[in-house]
């Protein structure tokens, strides 16, 4: 049986075949802002061309993502929880918790069997998320590479605003035209997004770290995996196909309904 | 750094000493209104929450749209920062607050704790009972708590040393009425932080030797006069930035500025109604002018003693109260022609960009004061 | 009906709910009453002993411009903020307020100016603020109150005060209305409500009762329509009493048929404050979507009292002290002790339960046989948003699910963004094995 996943997300679109219980090819693209629908279309071609595989031979297509319901070829829609679940329980099976970082949410789950024990999502802000680094690397002209391999701030480093992204771009540029580099401030930045995305994690009330995997397109940033570890208090496991468990998680609910 | 923003830098350090040193208890609050004099009667510190900006990642799972003040407050207590205090007290007013130390509490069960009900109707006749009687409980439980009796010596006592507080501070205040003055806003605004936060005893003995030595300073040439009005920040950067572009904060309006020593306890048998009187009666923030309005006209007669230039009206983003407080206070600076500039801040100040409406603002009164003052002003600055 | 586990039919109570609502409007609208600005108890009230005098509460105003025109909200907030007010100000008063501001009504008739105005005492920034809008715009008579509230046991001798000083706030404001407006204050109406309270209180109770059953014979979306009849929608003591029997005797009818709300009805869900008003769509959504009805919050319930487990396991009204509504009622003190109530911090208050009860909410979603909770965090609503976080945490360590959804206030459309909050619904359904009826 093959199925296949879609996550459409804020930035980009992923796509997971998946051939009896195996990945067996994947794609990813810009999702577009506007034109969705056209991105999506367009990965799932470049998708199913990857795999060697016909569209009529895909049985079913279930997408996730902020922008799941503009995949129209998609069967079946699912939520960013159940399909991180889903991933999850696949890609790293003794994981308690998933932590999904992206660049539209930051969602932090925790594992009970087959099911989620307690989900907390982002507030309404965009301190944490991916989609704000990306936006402060395109105004510090830093590519998102030079912003995965800058270090830590030290203590008397440059910090700026952690409660609003407003704020925080504000004095960014004021600690630019004062003088500190791109990259100090690019860090200092980085280390608030782990701030606030640590934050989501303190809202689970009832913890279960002991092994806590995180997934997630900020899964390739490094500097900001790192901060997050030092405010989280915890390490984490990045399982393999981490960039693409949504796209995974919804493959896998496909095979679990044709079942 | 000057002398009172270290005290306030160093205030953990302090009050770990004070304990060393005394074996006494140590009391956090939340609220400015608290009577202090009660539980330092009973040979307790009370020291005032701070909040100071840290990285914030506990805050958010306890409370939600929070002030950032508070929301710091809640930061520092969860990281431990007072770890030093045996108790924390609030006394209602505002909810952010109220939310802190409920917060707080909640955290911390093993601490003593009370809340204090002080009406938000304060010229009721029935509101100086109530307080009188409010206090009562709180005295009966901070003996409890001591296990010493809180006597009418030792509230005498502490009175006396709080009138003092009071009164120095106020006689520092005084100075900056000159049209030259020796103090600057920040250091005013830091020697009252210095206040919340030490034995009152040990900063009046520091402020008694420092007061003759302030008024052998050199004054300050001419600045740009302003008020600072809205809601209570726990820093002087504000103060300092206005510094920086020639002007001065030369009185504030601030809860935990003049408001906390803008008025005595007046003495009386029932010392209980005395100090009930006092809190009743002292200039009050928004919570609390609540019934006829006091405050719009409390800033304007601020303003004229002070002879202000400007007003800047700084409220915490969050802030309900000062939020609509500010429809009274424009209409009443509005009226006198009093040039105000509103922003919202939080916890942090965007530093450019708060420099850069305030040189605006303070560029906008310039002309004004060459045409003004002919006699020394802003020229030189 | 697509997954139908229940009879349903609709309720007949509704038309005469209609009336009475059309007859009160109708008489809030007549030119020759003071309109005053002040709250309005559920129950019994001191308002009804002035029948010339029409006393206004904000919050429904400004939730009902919120839900009959964005646009004109927006310009009701602007003539706020551009007066100094933060934008995170609670979008009842922005939007009463900001009417008052601009003059005019939705319909540009001209704003009911107030002739005076008592605030409303609550442990809530905006409400305690909400009496000075009025005087700050014009010199009109204004009285205060107070909330008094403490935390830790119940103290009743630590109360007294508290009570005598709360007494004599209210019996001021009496006398001094009738002195300033000669008016005269009815005390034979106020005992004849008083009277007549715990029969109406009876009846609310039997609803909330009711509404524990499974299924549901109403969900808070119907009782929305009820619950200010009597209350913020001031009627005649009778009638009062005639409506509630007729809803109490038709929901009683319902539950011992097994006549559900909600035909599909295979979860239940509790909330903890007043919904977006704007934007009720989302209960509909639940019902339809999943099945999935709300039985209401402690607010909702909070015009009846608050429910709780007995020892032996049964389910009762909680005992607080009250008085006896026949209690000798000689002297106009005498009424007002009794509103006041021998209890200074009004536990059956919803907010005040949570403050005195870290547990509290646990409690209503045993008695309500919930599976999950859905909180609603505003942004400009800080009385609604106090405790929220610390208990949803307590509900969690319970094993309940919970939500927690932003916007301004439920008054206030502007931060409450719709498809996102639809999306964590359904993030929220499927976390708990939940997906739509149709899938």
């Amino acid at each position: 049986m093959i199925t296949a996943g879609i996550d459409m997300g804020y930035e980009s679109v992923k796509i997971v075949l998946l051939k009896d219980g195996a990945v067996v090819g994947r794609a990813k693209g810009e999702s577009g802002g506007a034109g969705r629908e056209a991105a999506a279309r367009k990965a799932w071609e470049e998708g199913l061309r990857n795999a060697g595989i016909a569209e009529g031979d895909v049985n079913r297509v279930v997408a996730t993502g902020s922008g799941k319901y503009n995949v129209e070829f998609a069967d079946d829609q699912i939520t960013e929880g159940l399909s991180a679940l889903k991933a999850i329980r696949f890609l790293c099976p003794d994981a308690t918790a998933v932590i999904d970082a992206g660049a539209d949410e930051t969602l932090v789950a925790t594992v009970k069997g087959e099911r989620i024990g307690e989900m907390a999502v982002n507030q309404k802000c965009a301190a944490g998320l991916g989609a704000f680094l990306s936006y402060m690397a395109r105004r510090l002209e830093l590519t998102l590479d030079e912003m995965s391999g800058l270090g830590r701030p030290g203590a008397d480093s440059p910090a700026v605003n952690d409660g609003c992204v407003v704020f925080a771009e504000l004095e960014a540029l004021s600690l630019l035209n004062q003088g500190a580099s791109p990259e100090e401030v690019a860090a200092a930045v980085t280390e608030i997004a782990a701030v606030r995305a640590s934050s989501v994690v303190n809202d689970i009330t009832v913890p279960a770290w002991n092994r806590v995997a995180l997934v997630g397109g900020l899964t390739k940033n490094t500097a900001f995996v790192n901060a997050l570890k030092v405010h989280a208090g915890m390490d984490f496991v990045i399982p393999g196909e981490a960039e693409y468990a949504g796209a995974v998680g919804a493959a896998l609910f496909a095979a679990e309904q044709r079942k | 750094m000057d002398k009172f923003k270290e005290l306030v830098e160093n205030r953990h350090e302090y009050a770990r000493a004070w304990k060393r040193r005394t074996g006494g208890k140590v009391l956090g609050y939340f609220e400015t209104y608290m009577p202090e004099e009660i539980v330092y009667a009973a040979g307790v510190l009370p020291v005032r929450i701070l909040a100071r900006h840290e990285p914030d990642n506990l805050s958010d799972k306890w409370i939600y749209a929070s002030c950032y003040p508070v929301k710091d407050m809640v930061n520092q207590l969860l990281k431990g920062r007072y770890d030093y205090v045996d108790g924390l007290v609030n006394v209602e007013g505002c909810q952010w607050m109220f939310n802190a130390f409920e917060v707080a509490v909640n955290n911390r069960k093993d601490l003593f704790s009370h809340y204090l009900f002080l009406p938000d109707y304060t010229d009721a006749a029935s509101s100086k009972d109530v307080l009188r009687s409010e206090l009562d409980v709180y005295k009966k439980k901070i003996e409890e708590w001591t296990g010493k009796t809180v006597t009418d010596e030792a509230l005498d006592h502490a009175i006396g040393v709080y009138n003092t507080n009071r009164r120095l501070l106020r006689r520092i205040c005084e100075l900056r009425r000159a049209d030259r003055s020796v103090i600057l806003g920040s250091e005013m605004m830091n020697i009252a932080f210095a206040s919340q936060v030490m034995d009152k005893a040990e900063i009046n003995a520091v402020l008694e030797k420092f007061i003759p030595e302030l008024e052998d300073r050199e004054p300050y040439k001419d600045r740009i006069r302003l008020m600072l009005i809205g809601s209570e920040t726990h820093d002087a950067r504000l103060e300092e930035l206005v510094e920086s572009l020639g002007g001065s904060v030369v009185i504030d309006e601030l809860d935990n500025g003049t408001s906390y020593y803008w008025n005595d306890v007046n003495l009386q048998k029932d010392r209980l109604m005395a100090l009930s009187l006092r809190y009743l009666g002292r200039p009050h923030n928004p919570v609390k002018d609540n019934n006829w309005r006091r405050r719009p006209q409390h800033i304007f007669e601020l303003s004229e003693d002070y002879h202000i230039d400007g007003a800047i009206i700084a409220k915490q983003i969050y802030c309900h109260l000062h939020g609509t407080d500010n429809y009274a206070v424009w209409k009443i600076l509005r009226e006198r022609n009093i040039p105000f500039h509103f922003f919202e801040r939080d916890t942090t100040l965007p530093l450019e960009e708060t420099e850069l409406r305030l040189e605006a603002f303070m560029n906008m009164l310039r002309p004004g004061l060459v045409r003004l003052a002919g006699w020394h002003k802003a020229l030189e600055i | 009906m697509k997954g139908q586990l229940w009879e349903t039919k609709p309720l007949e109570c509704w038309q005469k709910a209609k009336e009475l609502r059309a007859k009160w409007q109708k008489s809030i609208e007549s030119k020759e009453k003071v309109v005053g600005q002040g709250n309005t108890g559920f129950t019994a009230d001191w308002q009804v002993a002035f029948p010339a005098i029409t006393v206004i509460e904000d919050n429904p105003a400004g939730a009902m411009i919120a839900s009959q025109s964005d646009s004109y909200a927006r310009t009701c907030r602007l003539a706020c903020e551009i007066r100094g007010w933060g934008r995170e100000i609670c979008g009842y008063h922005g939007n009463c307020w900001g009417a008052q501001f601009l003059g005019y009504q939705i319909d540009g008739s001209p704003f009911p100016n107030r002739s005076f105005v008592v605030p409303f005492p609550c442990v809530c920034d905006s409400h305690i603020k909400r009496g000075e809008q009025v005087r700050d715009f014009s010199p009109v008579p204004r009285w205060s109150a107070d909330f008094t509230m403490y935390l830790g046991e119940r103290d009743p001798q630590r109360e007294e005060a508290m009570i005598e000083h709360r007494n004599y706030c209210t019996l001021k404001e009496i006398n001094d209305i009738e002195r300033i407006f000669g008016q005269k204050f009815d005390d034979e109406k106020l005992i004849e409500l008083i009277r007549a309270s715990d029969v109406i209180k009876q009846y609310r109770e039997d609803v909330t009762m009711f509404m524990t059953y499974k299924p549901t014979p109403l969900s808070v979306k119907d009782l929305y329509s009820f619950y200010t009849l009597g209350g913020l929608t001031k009627l005649d003591p009778e009638e009062t009493v005639n409506f509630w029997k007729m809803l109490r005797d038709e929901v009683e009818w319902r539950a011992k048929n097994q006549i559900a709300a909600v035909g599909t009805e295979r979860y239940r869900w509790m909330e903890a404050h007043p919904p977006s008003w704007h934007y009720l769509k989302y209960y509909r959504y639940m019902e339809q979507e999943y099945g999935a009805v709300c039985i209401g919050s402690q607010y909702t319930h909070f015009g009846s009292s608050q429910l709780e487990r007995k020892p032996d396991g049964s389910v009762g009204d909680r005992d607080y002290p009250v008085y006896s509504t026949q209690m000798p009622l000689e002297t106009r003190e005498d009424e007002m002790r009794f509103l006041t109530g021998p209890d200074a911090r009004a536990p059956h208050h919803f907010k005040i339960d949570e403050y005195t009860r870290p547990y509290a909410l646990n409690e209503f979603a045993d008695i309500f046989q919930v599976d999950g909770a859905l909180f609603g965090l505003w942004r400009g609503g800080v009385g609604c948003t106090l405790t929220r976080k610390e208990q949803a945490m307590k509900l969690r360590d319970a094993g309940y699910s919970v939500l927690m959804y932003e916007g301004t206030q439920p008054g206030d459309r502007n931060d409450l963004d719709e498809l996102r909050f639809l999306n964590q619904l359904d993030s929220w359904m499927e976390s708990q094995d939940m997906r739509k009826l149709d899938k």
